[in-house]
């Protein structure tokens, strides 16, 4: 049978290193190997064998092969010593016949490959000839990488990202996978009148994404200036994309699949009308948080573009007012959020604020994508900086009969308040979550009626500066009535054990406020970080210890003003 | 798994339930109850006072303060007084924040539970 050497063939110019004390050995290996075409330098100790590196260069040099016994040092520490000056060089140790401990370790510390001695000729040749290779390889991914490093600095040149930090009212946390990555972002002042925010993902991680990204982005830069409207924009790069290059990129041959594609968001702030248009082909749809805590997902997104000839590029407008935000992220960024099992607005906020290098590392563990956040601020108020605000943690809709995920739902509140505020009181904490949920049961059992298609929205939020956690819950179905939040949810009366609606009882003493509006879909509750209510009893000696049942001290009761809202406490 | 334990010399019946108190796991718990209480009678206890064991309990919902709120009548009807042991500080506050602590004899323990 003729079988293929995939090995390299050796030239004459590869440079080898042999170490060895004993010379018989050594001048073995070194005739072996230079029949073979190889230059070879011997050595008689890793002293020897250091100087010889010093004086030639690791690069000039395609393998070692050292012995692992000698006097002085061993061949574990030439190779640590390789490892840490050049770890592409492949080294090879020579052990005594059945040292499985040694050839372990060898290994482990980075060792190419072992042979025993006595030395087989043959298995020399070979083994050299896949080491020389192997340093072939990581010498030549080692190019490419710096290469790569080099398009991921012009990129970032490119995409502005050090003066895009330098906006006052744009934060952005930026993590490409790689080198150079597939995601852009670009700001387009439009003077007084407002600016354009676009955040665009190509598909793919590689240069090719690196390289499709940069030419969009030049387009989108050269067009704006010729005073192109962002539909005429997304238009021609979706029929550039779908006609030319998907067509062309796959070498004249039909091919299956998409070659590229661009997910594409772009805010317009138009200061002037006080408005907002969000143009999403394709993107994570965008989270605007208001003044007062209310979060909502902005407009439905359109196909990305490179999918279809015929696709729709219609914005979704909305008012602004003073203090609004809007944060924005691509898909990495929900693909980290789902391996690390936190909501996607827990980990946009975290990244966004992270300062500490570990955290930020363990944020980004085992990054599946190109990660990008930003947050917007659409009409700043003068007197307070970016950071002011609420910061969203939880926007999830949850159906109206998902009551027996209800557990799913509060470990997931639990996980985003640990996060946001790892040092948040036990007590506060608890309140949060026992409010919440009584919170989101009555919407689902009582607003939806447990229906599938009705469903409940749910927003946690945390405001740094106030020190206050806001939950919002919102049913589309028929509410609370009045008189039920009045009258269901007094807490129970000395000696009687009248009907009471428990959960109401709970929503509506657990929190520092709670407050119904919309005809009782709209529960609005704060919870102050540093709130006396949370203050934790004292705990009574155990039974065994004489104690016997007494009733428990007096609590007292939040002293909360009324206000003529709907169901204001 | 609630367990049931009834001391003569106190006139008590202790029953220790094993953990939360929630909407997804009162069904379960309230059926356990159901049958301990029914092997009681069966066994000819009586008793005047029905004692919970709530120590291994995190967290207390209002499905939960429903099913002590039953607990409650049903001692009522006997002419007997239901006590509850509690060891987590924010268990204990959801009985106070409810009031629910006048109408039973609370207590805020250490967490090792009392019937076992």
């Amino acid at each position: 049978m003729i079988t293929r050497d995939t090995t390299p063939a050796p030239t004459a110019r590869k440079t080898l290193l042999a170490v060895d004390d004993d010379l018989v050995s050594l001048r073995l290996v070194e005739s072996v190997l230079k029949r073979e075409g190889y230059n070879v330098l011997g050595c008689r100790s890793v002293a020897e064998a250091i100087a010889c590196l010093d004086r030639n260069g690791t690069s000039e040099i395609e393998c070692v092969v050292t012995d692992y016994r000698m006097p002085d040092r061993d061949g574990l520490d030439l190779l640590r010593h390789i490892q840490q000056r050049d770890p592409t060089l492949a080294t090879i140790i020579l052990t005594g016949e059945g040292d499985k401990e040694l050839v372990t370790k060898s290994l482990r510390e980075g060792a190419a490959d072992f042979l025993d001695k006595p030395l087989n000729i043959q298995l020399l040749r070979s083994v050299v000839s896949k080491g020389i290779a192997e340093t072939v390889e990581r010498r030549r991914l080692e190019t490419s990488d710096t290469a790569a490093e080099k398009v991921g600095q012009t990129q970032s040149q490119l995409l502005g990202l050090s003066a895009l930090r330098e906006v006052p009212h744009i934060k952005i946390c930026y993590e490409p996978q790689y080198q150079a990555g597939g995601d852009f972002l670009g700001h387009y002042d439009r003077g007084p009148k407002g600016y354009c925010f676009l955040a665009a993902d190509v598909s793919g991680h590689d240069l090719r994404a690196a390289y499709l990204s940069a030419f969009f982005q030049g387009m989108v830069r050269g067009m704006f200036e010729k005073q192109a409207s962002l539909q005429e924009i997304m238009r021609f790069f979706n029929r550039f994309l779908v006609r030319d290059w998907n067509a062309n990129t796959a070498s004249g041959t039909q091919s299956l699949g998409l070659e590229a594609s661009i997910a594409v968001c772009a805010i317009t702030v138009d200061r002037t009308r006080g408005q907002i248009a969000v143009l999403n082909q394709g993107f994570p749809t965008p989270l605007l948080v208001r003044a007062n805590g209310e979060a909502s997902w902005l407009g439905e997104a359109n196909p990305p573009l490179g999918w279809f000839e015929e696709c729709n590029h219609e914005d979704f407008t909305t008012n602004i007012n003073p203090g609004d935000q809007l944060y924005l992220w691509s898909d990495g960024l929900e693909d980290q959020a789902l391996a690390l099992q936190i909501p996607c607005p827990t980990l946009a906020v975290k990244l966004l604020n992270v300062t500490s290098t570990p955290e930020k590392r363990r944020l980004l563990d085992s990054q599946r994508d190109d990660v990008l956040v930003a947050k917007l601020d659409l009409k700043p108020i003068p007197s307070q900086p970016l950071s002011s605000g609420f910061e969203p943690l939880i926007a999830q809709e949850y159906r109206g009969s998902d009551i027996p995920r209800i557990d799913d739902h509060q470990a997931l509140w639990e996980k985003a308040l640990l996060e946001a505020v790892p040092q948040i009181d036990e007590g506060v904490c608890y309140n949060v979550l026992l409010a919440l949920r009584e919170a989101v049961l009555n919407a689902m059992q009582h607003g939806c009626l447990g229906n599938e298609s009705e469903t409940c929205e749910v927003r946690l939020l945390h405001h740094p500066g106030a020190g206050l956690i806001r939950a919002w819950v919102r049913d589309s179905g028929v509410g609370l009535s009045k008189d039920l939040i009045e009258e269901g949810g007094k807490p129970f009366s000395d000696n009687e054990t009248m009907e009471r609606h428990c959960g109401l009882v709970l929503i509506k003493t657990l929190p520092d406020s709670a407050d119904w509006t919309e005809n009782g879909t709209l529960l609005r509750m704060d919870f102050l970080l540093h709130s006396k209510t949370s203050s934790t009893p004292t705990i009574l000696s155990h039974p065994g210890s004489n104690s016997h049942f007494s009733p428990t001290a007096s609590t007292t009761f939040l002293n909360l003003t009324p206000s003529d809202s709907y169901g204001h406490l | 798994m609630v367990t049931s334990k009834f001391s003569p010399k106190e006139q008590t019946l202790h029953l220790n339930l094993p953990s939360d108190l929630r909407s997804t796991t009162v069904e379960p718990t309230s059926r356990e109850i159901q049958q301990a209480l029914e092997a009681s009678a069966k066994r000819g206890e009586t008793w005047g006072f029905l004692h919970l064991d709530l120590t291994e309990a995190k967290m207390i919902d209002s499905a939960g303060l429903n099913l002590i709120v039953s607990l409650i009548r049903l001692s009522n009807q006997r002419k007997a007084r239901v006590r509850i042991s509690v060891s987590n500080p924010h268990v204990h506050r959801t009985f106070t924040f409810t009031r629910l602590d006048r109408q039973v004899d609370l207590q805020l323990l250490e967490a090792t539970p009392l019937t076992r």
